[in-house]
């Protein structure tokens, strides 16, 4: 079953254009990888999916509803499509608890108690039980992004979107928070993940996209994008990548 | 799938509902909330005099007045005389400064917000047709308040109240005491609203963008993210402008208002004839009261502080800060 449908989103920024018109299809349960060079409209993308940025013209479709209509609230879509940041972007007056608690208590309504035991769950699914009081400075940067991934994961979501999750961070940093999206991957969590970490795709994506200037230029599998790759801008690109 | 995922796992087993009892059950109790009186009263005892008039200037400049009264450059025993009748007019001085302040907050946090996200050129038209005066308006009133004296804004109101509500006296004030009052209102609104433009445009867009994410709406937003985190940032902003609205009240006494610069002044150094006298009481009172209150604000600052938020603790003392040397901490 299709999860996430996109057809012909197109974008532009004053007079430069950023997409042009990208169609995507994510099934349920399963991992898209999307890498390209920077500055191709990977990012822009992923927040027209959940309409941080309206996008000019297409179709975004959340499980067969169209999404970008006047008659639906972009925060019902965002609700039920989580996001995480390359910069983390936790709410720096808050606790980790509290950071994973403030959507669920409103904009879900779910009541203190009830919010407060998801958190826990969430918290600890992410391997942070013992740094729950902890407030982000405090934390380091692989840690608070596992806090943003239990943040977004507190809200049940459909589609999980990872925007460059382990660019800002460390080896080390990199493979834990590399190693809680595997496991999300491996109980069947829809991730689309733009990333450059060509182990991680490999192992766990689905498919590969591969984004040039605005459009998706080559779709596959991992074995047919890392090994046969068909362009040769893309061949360039993984050359580069993966020495 | 592939099988080649990462081999060490962070997250301890699986979390199922027995791994969250037992956290539950793991996490320390934390302590009981304590009440603001609680707070106050425990932020009063940290700035205990010791404190205060070792570790500032003000005690030397104390002290050296009470020295010049005791070499007998002024009547130190009339001033000590006079003290209790200062409590009075200085009670005045304070509601009028905390009064005007407190109530000029709720309108300066709304022009803050206000000027804090222009209206941007993209808007649709039936946006622009408010966002824009409305922007204009609140522009226009701080440029008005922090470009003109104060005094010329108080007799402006005094001349508005006199023409057109010259009967305006209630709760036991004159017409000029709530000119004066109003007056000193929309003073501190214009400054505060700087105070608090700085503070929203102060964060960090990321976290606002992640707000949305979670599907919070703009009123959330504001309240859940920006607000108690703009209040953080501009805490000592906000403290100085207290200060500089108690000060700004002596102008006050030139339409009568009985404070504390219309009481030394008229009754001290007209009535007795003792001009330094007057002044050495003026001194008194208001290096008390604004020291106590800065030195309360820096301690509920570093009790109530956020890692990672608002004016970082400097971890130099005076010697290593002005000398190079000294201890640490």
């Amino acid at each position: 079953m299709t999860a996430l449908q996109l057809r012909g989103i197109k974008k532009s920024f004053g007079k430069t254009v950023v997409l042009r018109g990208v169609d995507l299809d994510i099934d349920g349960g399963e991992v898209l990888c999307i890498t390209g060079p920077s500055g191709s409209g990977k990012s822009t993308l992923l927040r027209c999916t959940n309409l941080l940025i309206t996008p000019d013209a297409g179709e975004i479709y959340l499980d067969s509803v169209r999404v970008n209509q006047r008659s639906v609230r972009p925060e019902w879509v965002r609700q039920k499509i989580g996001m995480v940041f390359q910069s983390f972007n936790l709410f720096t007056h808050l606790s980790a608890r509290k950071n994973v608690m403030l959507a669920l208590r409103h904009s879900r309504k779910v009541s203190r108690a009830e919010a407060e035991k998801k958190a826990i769950y969430e918290l600890n699914r992410v391997g942070l039980g013992d740094r729950m009081d902890s407030f982000p400075a405090q934390l380091s940067g692989g840690q608070q992004q596992r806090v943003a991934i239990a943040r977004a994961l507190a809200m049940d979501p459909e589609v999980m979107l990872f925007d460059e999750p382990t660019s800002a961070l460390d080896a080390e940093s990199t493979h834990e928070v590399l190693a809680v999206m595997t496991r999300l991957a491996r109980e069947g969590m829809t991730m689309a993940v733009v990333t450059h970490e060509i182990g991680f795709a490999r192992a766990v994506a689905h498919q590969i996209a591969f984004f040039d200037n605005g459009l998706i230029v080559e779709q596959g599998t991992p074995a047919d994008i890392f090994e046969h790759p068909q362009l040769e801008r893309t061949r360039a690109f993984i050359q580069k990548i993966l020495r | 799938m592939g099988d080649a995922l990462p081999d060490t796992d962070p997250a301890p087993s699986s979390g199922g509902p027995a791994d969250v009892v037992a956290a539950l059950a793991a996490s320390p109790p934390r302590p009981p909330r304590r009440s603001v009186g609680a707070r106050l009263r425990q932020a009063l005892w940290a700035s205990r005099l010791s404190v205060l008039f070792l570790s500032t200037g003000v005690g030397i400049a104390l002290a050296l007045i009470v020295v010049m009264g005791i070499a007998g450059l002024y009547d130190l025993s009339y001033v000590i005389q006079e003290l209790p009748q200062g409590v009075a007019p200085a009670k005045t001085s304070l509601e009028f400064a905390t009064f005007t302040y407190l109530f000029g907050m709720v309108g300066a946090l709304g022009l803050g917000l206000i000027r804090a996200n222009p209206p941007k050129k993209s808007l649709p038209l039936r946006q622009k047709v408010w966002r824009w005066p409305l922007y204009g308006f609140a522009s226009g009133y701080v440029a008005a308040i922090r470009g003109t004296p104060f005094l010329v804004q108080m007799l402006i109101t005094l001349n508005v109240f006199l023409l057109e509500a010259p009967q305006f006296a209630y709760l036991g004030w004159s017409v000029f005491y709530w000119s004066g009052f109003f007056a000193l209102l929309i003073n501190t609104t214009g400054y505060q609203a700087e105070a608090f433009r700085a503070g929203f445009q102060s964060v960090d867009a990321g976290q606002i963008e992640a707000a949305k994410a979670v599907g919070l709406g703009r009123f959330r937003i504001f309240f859940l993210i920006t607000l108690p985190q703009g209040f953080r940032l501009v805490t000592l902003p906000l403290a100085n402008e207290w200060i500089s609205n108690f000060k700004t009240a002596t102008v006050l006494s030139i339409i009568g208002v009985v404070e504390l610069f219309y009481w030394s002044g008229r009754n001290v150094a007209v009535f007795d004839g003792k001009p330094i006298e007057a002044f050495v009481l003026l001194v008194f009172f208001y290096l008390i009261i604004n020291v106590t209150l800065s030195r309360v604000v820096t301690y509920l600052e570093k009790v109530r502080r956020i890692p990672g938020l608002g004016t970082p603790t400097s971890e130099l003392t005076m010697s290593s800060r002005f000398f190079g040397f000294g201890s640490g901490r």
